[in-house]
């Protein structure tokens, strides 16, 4: 399957330094069903909330239902059902474990994992828990999209994808944390698409697709404006006349859609 | 009319001339606090400036609202609007074509993945 979005890191001048070849996938079992439908049954159940995070300063510290889903999730791939019954004991247990932030929660998930997949009968869920020991610290974070993905049929890909990731300073990875985690709202843009066309049904399809064409589009327009900035030599927050200015490039290129009617009267 | 009632602390949504969004008027912040994470995500300052954000999200309205409307006439000639509509919008795009396919792909799978747990489900009920 193509990876798009990492394609997209490539093309583009970013912080990142080295491409990204592929999304982080951490089973090793992706192609089973089960363990996305469970996830997804998880997902249902919590009503999880868009973005739990109070402010963008405690952004590294909340920690969302969903990486909590999705870190039982890969505890042990279920082969059978009674697996996954076993599993879901543990759910009560993750969460609290899991609101500690840094590396603190890296020891006390090892050992709770330890238990988890001790009680887990099948063999294949301790290599599992072997080899994601040490993608623990790294990719704690990044649970939600993960979870979301089905396989990225590369392993050397997957493997690459490790070692970038386990490069990471804390700092890169919070950003690539935002990058991944954040997106509008499904509901709003729904709505919103919806008073634009008139129309009151707004299939699922549409809005996923909008909302990617729009984050793709906020990425293009911050970029171009840290591009500017660096020309201009200036540093801290982008200002509004990056963003314009950024918004005046990206015309010249055509990325922006010309309105046949000019809007008069703003 | 929406622009008459509209109060002092709300903005009039972009396509005023269009009577049918009565209903909508464009509040302040519809998109902050995801486009907050977002910017940071995508290489701003941990904490964006509010002007920045606000801009970006009357920036990212205007894209939307266009994008739509050029959809729609697209797709007034056949007669429904599809998600095909926008794809073919950006289809000089790369990067967003690409993200789009990965983005449909992976919906595809999320449902099938329902639609076979919902079945192991009920076998597992069965088994019971």
């Amino acid at each position: 399957m193509q990876i798009g979005s990492i394609q997209f890191i490539e093309n583009k001048p970013s912080f990142l330094s080295s491409p990204l070849k592929s999304l982080l996938f951490r089973h090793r079992n992706p192609s089973s069903p089960l363990i996305l439908a469970r996830y997804l049954r998880r997902r249902r159940s919590r009503c999880r909330p868009h973005s739990p995070r109070n402010s963008v300063n405690t952004m590294q510290q909340s920690k969302d239902p969903f990486e909590v889903v999705t870190e039982e999730q890969e505890e042990s791939p279920p082969n059978s059902p009674t697996v996954h019954e076993e599993t879901e004991t543990q759910t009560p247990t993750a969460p609290l474990s899991v609101n500690s932030q840094g590396a603190d929660v890296d020891n006390t998930k090892n050992p709770q994992k330890s238990a988890a997949t001790s009680a887990a009968t099948s063999a294949t869920a301790k290599t599992v828990k072997n080899k994601e020991d040490d993608d623990e610290e790294e990719e704690e974070n990044m649970d939600v999209e993960l979870g979301k993905l089905p396989s990225s049929s590369d392993p050397s890909k997957m493997a690459k994808m490790q070692s970038i990731l386990s490069q990471f300073t804390e700092d890169q990875m919070s950003r690539y944390e935002s990058f991944r985690r954040s997106g509008f709202q499904k509901s709003v843009m729904k709505r919103l698409l919806g008073s634009i066309t008139g129309s009151n049904k707004i299939s699922m399809p549409m809005t996923i697709v909008v909302s990617g064409i729009a984050k793709i589009f906020v990425g293009e327009l911050v970029e171009t404006a840290k591009v500017v900035m660096k020309e201009r030599k200036e540093s801290g927050p982008i200002r509004p006349c990056h963003i314009r200015e950024a918004y005046r490039r990206l015309k010249l290129e055509g990325k922006i859609p010309k309105r046949s009617v000019q809007r008069l009267f703003r | 009319m929406s622009n008459a009632s509209a109060g002092p602390s709300s903005k009039a949504k972009t396509g005023s001339s269009h009577p049918s969004e009565t209903s909508l008027k464009r509040k302040r912040g519809l998109f902050q606090k995801d486009l907050q994470h977002m910017m940071y995500g995508f290489g701003d300052d941990s904490n964006p400036l509010p002007e920045t954000v606000a801009l970006m999200e009357d920036i990212v309205m205007e894209y939307v609202t266009d994008m739509a409307h050029k959809a729609q006439d697209i797709a007034s000639k056949r007669g429904k609007l599809l998600t095909e509509d926008f794809l073919f919008l950006i289809r000089n795009d790369l990067p967003k074509v690409n993200r789009c396919k990965e983005l449909l792909s992976m919906n595809e799978e999320l449902k099938q993945a329902r639609k076979a747990f919902d079945v192991d489900e009920e076998k597992l009920a069965q088994k019971d």
